[in-house]
């Protein structure tokens, strides 16, 4: 048996079969119509998400029941590896550091809240993490830090982030509003998902960096629009995650305008991006449109993945993918509904 | 059985004031599979339009959905019934699911409010837990700093008769009292809460004539003695154990709530079904200034009674017309067909799942369901011949079906179809004298596991496994021959002489399938030395093989066209027929040989046991025993799994495609027993 056989088989046709049973786009047009969060977390009783409605049933409490969601959804990765080779169950702990750069964000958030804004913290630690996915961060700790210097240097000592939080602490960098952090994170973990592609073989390497790179081209484009009121666009480019589809120099090259740039950007795929050409709305609306855009172009991409050959890396991430999008569609569609109760007097907490 | 049920099309008009008489009599007999008009050539008119509905389906469905999700709250379902018991309007159903559903959401809000406290004294206990032992607690408290942004402490002391007033007043916010020690009349305290709660702790403090103040030494003493931290971490769990039974209070109020309105959400949830099924049967409905017309299938037994009610309901302003399957075939061109009504009795409806799971039989062919459940359960039985094992499958049967009782159809068949297999693994295990791998009784056939191993069987015609082996080859001979058999029946009741004559399943291939095995036995019989004599070869065998060569001629001359001699269409008449030819030889000799897996199967079920038997007896008796019984779990559940996947693969394979067409369209009338859309998709 070829050794993609003997690694894919099993997973692909466990993860295959999950994938039949993601929500479908009926059920979350039903979900987002109900009038109250409980009718929706009713609904959810019968699905795969039947826990987070025990909890709701329990408690009463939407963020309690999204920290269930959450932490199931780390501990899928956790036991598939169980199902994995070496390399693998390498890869999947790369994977993981999403989940655990996510927590680590959430508790300097926290931190940041606490120590430099002064404000009271104690409503959200109830809803924070504290589970190991690869760094055994301690968040006590990390509370009792003192100040930002205390906070990187407590940080560093954990492998993972080391190189990051020492260039914060040698360069006295200020947190200010953490979106340089929180983007230096996101780096680190792009940067090691490439590394780990290295080690696969070719077919499994190319659909991994295309993915990647389709996930760091949004990450791109987000910070552009972002930013584009805010600082020069030479320093935009040069704050570039690396990796993404369209090379950043080619970026750089010609006439710099946030159009052009987008351009270049958007070039390896199709006709799609040029939806995001037009100079109408504002950045937030064309934040939202990006994000609207690049899920179809996702879907288009996986749709083309997944009708080639079955043995490969591609069916794992895009059950990730999928599976992460619904998590993160459903968690948003109940919010909107506690909202829209809350607005209209249709139940929720007034 | 067998044959599914004949079907009559009718086509009626009736005049609109009888809308709703009409409407209800068609959904009480319920066998009427209706067809849109549009889709009937021949009532195709420009004046015809679809009827309009006032009443708003989506909203019913709506609203049905709703009580169906407010339901599961206390996990009930509603139950069909054919019984219309509330007839309220629509507005008024919305508004009381509105009003349920708010009470329900203030039920969770309530719940939301008593967690929101859990998590603040589960948060305080957490901190105290970070201070470490109570010293470093009481330092933290005569310094009156927490070291938390947002945890307060304070020392002081307060009369021992004012302290439980104290603490039942601090007991609405999140606050620890920790009484450190009892001094006179005094109690010297720790005050512990968040410090956003600051100002109204203190005030609550200063109205319970609280003094602000260094613990004394002894304080120290009776804390480090060993209790002061876990004693405010024992009344954290206690408060906390508290506000959950609260939270489980007002679950099972909830619950209550909806289980006390089950009566009109179940009599509500059934009229407004009943009302979308109006609304669905009418949605077939095409309508002139004055007239309704619709029109559908419906099975020849009912006709008389439909006749009959439609009648009634319009009071006589009706015309019916009804016409024959025939008839409609002709007049739309076979554009229309029939649907398939399968009539089996309930204890073979498992079978009729696998055949429908195939493919539903085209109109006026045979229903194989029985024949089904024939050759799957003495496949199954052959393959997993053991009595102990099918008693096993069978008890596992029964359980399942008992645990989920309340379930659909499709798991009960399901369960019913392992007991099936159960029962036919007892009879064959009866019959080879096997008993969870056990001689305990004589066969009353021959020895499977004696074969297996080489013994005696106790049969002289069966002393070898090639004997099994053959045994199953004459069983696949059967079902193809059955099968052969059934494609002939199929052909001529659809008149599809072509079929019936050159198909490969047809009677040429039969007759060539025929004398194939004949030549076999022969050729095998002589040990492999002799063949059959010429003629018998050349009348069974050269001469449908010559026949074959006339099927498109026939074909063309049946369609009208003469044959064209080109010297291109007889190399193309040539070619196909010798692709035919291969076709039925190869085809025939792989269908019949994978019968042999049968065989196989069995052969590796008594192999994988006496592999346990060999293990058990090297093991100590304790690990014997246990090795016996992981080992007859594994066969049970391995080979249990494979003899099922094998029987439905070879019926699918070797048996269907001989003669099923699953082409067919089910029938589907509208019923008070069609079941909507529910809201559990997902």
């Amino acid at each position: 048996m070829s050794k993609a056989l003997t690694r894919y088989s099993f997973i692909n046709a466990k993860l295959k079969t999950r994938m039949d049973f993601l929500l479908k786009e009926n059920f979350y047009k039903k979900l987002e119509d109900r009038p109250n969060l409980n009718e929706a977390m009713l609904m959810l009783k019968p699905s795969s998400y039947g826990l987070m409605e025990k909890i709701y049933e329990q408690t009463g409490d939407l963020k309690m029941a999204e920290k269930e969601l959450r932490e199931k959804e780390i501990g899928f990765y956790k036991e598939l590896k169980r199902h994995t080779d070496e390399l693998l169950s390498g890869f999947l702990d790369v994977l993981l550091v999403k989940y655990d750069i996510e927590i680590l964000k959430d508790w300097i958030r926290l931190w940041f809240d606490s120590r430099i804004r002064k404000r009271d913290i104690s409503a959200l630690t109830p809803y924070m993490i504290r589970m190991k996915v690869i760094t055994p961060l301690d968040p006590d700790a990390l509370m009792a830090c003192g100040s930002e210097e205390e906070l990187y240097a407590f940080i560093s000592t954990y492998d993972l982030y080391r190189d990051v939080f020492e260039q914060y602490r040698e360069q006295k960098k200020a947190l200010n509003n953490l979106y340089d952090l929180e983007r230096d994170l996101d780096r680190l973990r792009f940067q090691k998902i490439r590394e780990a592609a290295a080690n696969f073989p070719d077919k499994d390497k190319e659909i991994i960096l295309k993915l990647t790179g389709m996930e760091i081209d949004f990450e791109n484009m987000l910070h552009l629009l972002r930013m584009i009121p805010l600082m020069p666009l030479e320093q935009i480019l040069e704050d570039m995650i690396p990796g993404g589809r369209s090379s950043a120099g080619e970026l750089g090259r010609g006439k710099l305008s946030e159009k052009s740039i987008l351009e270049k950007s958007l070039s390896p795929y199709g006709s799609m991006g040029t939806l995001l050409l037009r100079d109408e709305g504002n950045p937030r609306q064309k934040m939202e449109m990006i994000e609207a855009v690049f899920d179809e172009i996702k879907t288009r991409e996986t749709a083309k993945i997944l009708r080639r050959d079955p043995f490969t890396i591609g069916i794992m991430l895009i059950y990730f993918i999928r599976k992460s999008g619904e998590c993160r569609r459903l968690v948003s569609i109940l919010n909107k509904v506690q909202y829209k109760s809350q607005i209209m007097g249709t139940g929720g907490l007034t | 059985m067998i044959l599914s049920s004949k079907m009559n099309h009718l086509t009626a008009v009736v005049t609109r004031t009888h809308l709703e008489s009409v409407t209800e009599i068609l959904l009480q007999t319920g066998v009427m599979d209706f067809i849109k008009t549009e889709e009937i050539p021949f009532l195709r008119d420009q004046r015809l339009q679809s009827l309009e509905i006032s009443e708003s389906a989506a909203r019913m469905a709506e609203s049905r959905l709703r009580i169906e999700t407010l339901l599961r709250t206390a996990d009930l379902l509603p139950v069909m019934s054919d019984e219309l018991t509330a007839n309220d309007t629509l507005d008024k159903i919305e508004k009381m699911l509105d009003a349920l559903s708010g009470e329900q959401q203030r039920f969770r809000d309530s719940q939301q409010d008593l967690q929101s406290e859990i998590n603040r004294l589960l948060d305080l206990k957490r901190q105290m837990e970070l201070f470490g032992d109570e010293k470093a607690l009481l330092e933290r408290a005569q310094q009156g700093m927490s070291g938390y942004s947002f945890l307060f402490m304070e020392t002081g002391s307060i009369e021992s008769r004012m302290l439980p007033g104290l603490e039942e007043s601090l007991g609405t916010l999140t606050t620890i009292v920790i009484e450190a020690v009892s001094i006179g009349k005094l109690s010297h305290c720790i005050i512990m809460g968040m410090k956003k709660d600051q100002n109204e702790i203190r005030r609550r403090l200063e109205s319970a004539s609280w003094q602000q103040g260094p613990l004394p030494p002894e304080a120290a003493a009776g804390l480090s003695s060993g209790n002061g931290n876990s004693r405010a971490a024992g009344d954290i769990d206690e408060k906390v154990k508290g506000l959950r039974e609260k939270q489980n209070k007002i679950k099972e109020e909830s619950r209550d709530y909806i289980s006390g309105k089950m009566e009109w959400l179940q009599s509500t949830w059934n009229d407004l079904r009943i009302r979308e099924l109006h609304l669905k049967i009418q949605s077939y409905f095409s309508a002139s200034e004055s007239c309704l017309l619709f029109n559908g299938w419906v099975p020849q037994e009912h006709r008389e009674a439909l006749d009959t009610g439609i009648k009634k309901a319009a009071q006589g302003h009706c015309l019916l017309e009804w016409h024959d399957t025939r008839w409609v075939e002709k007049t739309t061109e076979g554009k229309l067909t029939p649907p398939v009504e399968m009539k089996n009795p309930g204890a073979l409806r498992p079978f009729e799942m696998l055949v429908k799971n195939f493919g539903t039989p085209a109109y006026g062919t045979i229903d194989p369901t029985p024949l089904v459940a024939l050759s799957y359960l003495t496949m199954f039985g052959l393959m997993f011949g053991d009595a102990g094992h099918g008693l096993v499958l069978m008890l596992a049967g029964f359980l399942l079906f008992f645990r989920d009782r309340k379930k659909g159809k499709e798991p009960k068949y399901l369960y019913t179809l392992i007991i099936y297999c159960g029962g036919a693994a007892v009879i064959a295990g009866i019959l080879f004298g096997s008993w969870f791998g056990y001689g305990w009784f004589p066969p009353l056939w021959f020895n499977f596991h004696a074969v297996v191993e080489g013994h005696s069987s106790g049969r002289e015609a069966i002393s070898s496994i090639y004997d099994i082996l053959l045994i199953t080859i004459w069983f696949g001979i059967i079902v193809l021959a059955l099968g052969i058999l059934l494609n002939i029946v199929n052909s001529i009741r659809k008149r599809d002489w072509i079929s019936l004559v050159f198909s490969k399943s047809g009677i040429l291939g039969g007759w060539m399938y025929a004398a194939g095995i004949h030549t076999a036995f022969v050729f095998a019989g002589s040990s492999y030395k002799t063949m059959p004599s010429a003629p018998v070869l050349l009348l069974g065998l050269g001469l449908p093989a010559l026949l074959l060569l006339l099927k498109e001629p026939v074909e063309q001359a049946l369609e009208g066209h003469s044959f064209s001699l080109k010297p291109s269409s007889v190399m193309n008449l040539f070619m196909e027929w010798i692709v035919e030819l291969l076709e039925i030889f190869s085809g025939y000799l792989a269908n019949t040989l994978s019968f042999m897996r049968v065989a196989g199967l069995g052969i590796a079920h008594v192999s994988l046991m006496t592999a346990f038997f060999q293990m058990a007896d090297m093991a100590p008796p304790a690990g014997g025993f246990i090795i016996l019984l992981l080992g007859n779990a594994l066969v049970i559940a391995l080979e249990g799994l494979s003899a099922g996947i094998q029987s439905l693969r070879l019926n699918y394979y070797e048996f269907f495609s001989k003669y099923f067409n699953g082409t067919g369209r089910a029938y589907e009338p509208v019923s008070l027993k069609t079941r909507l859309g529910g809201n559990s998709e997902s």
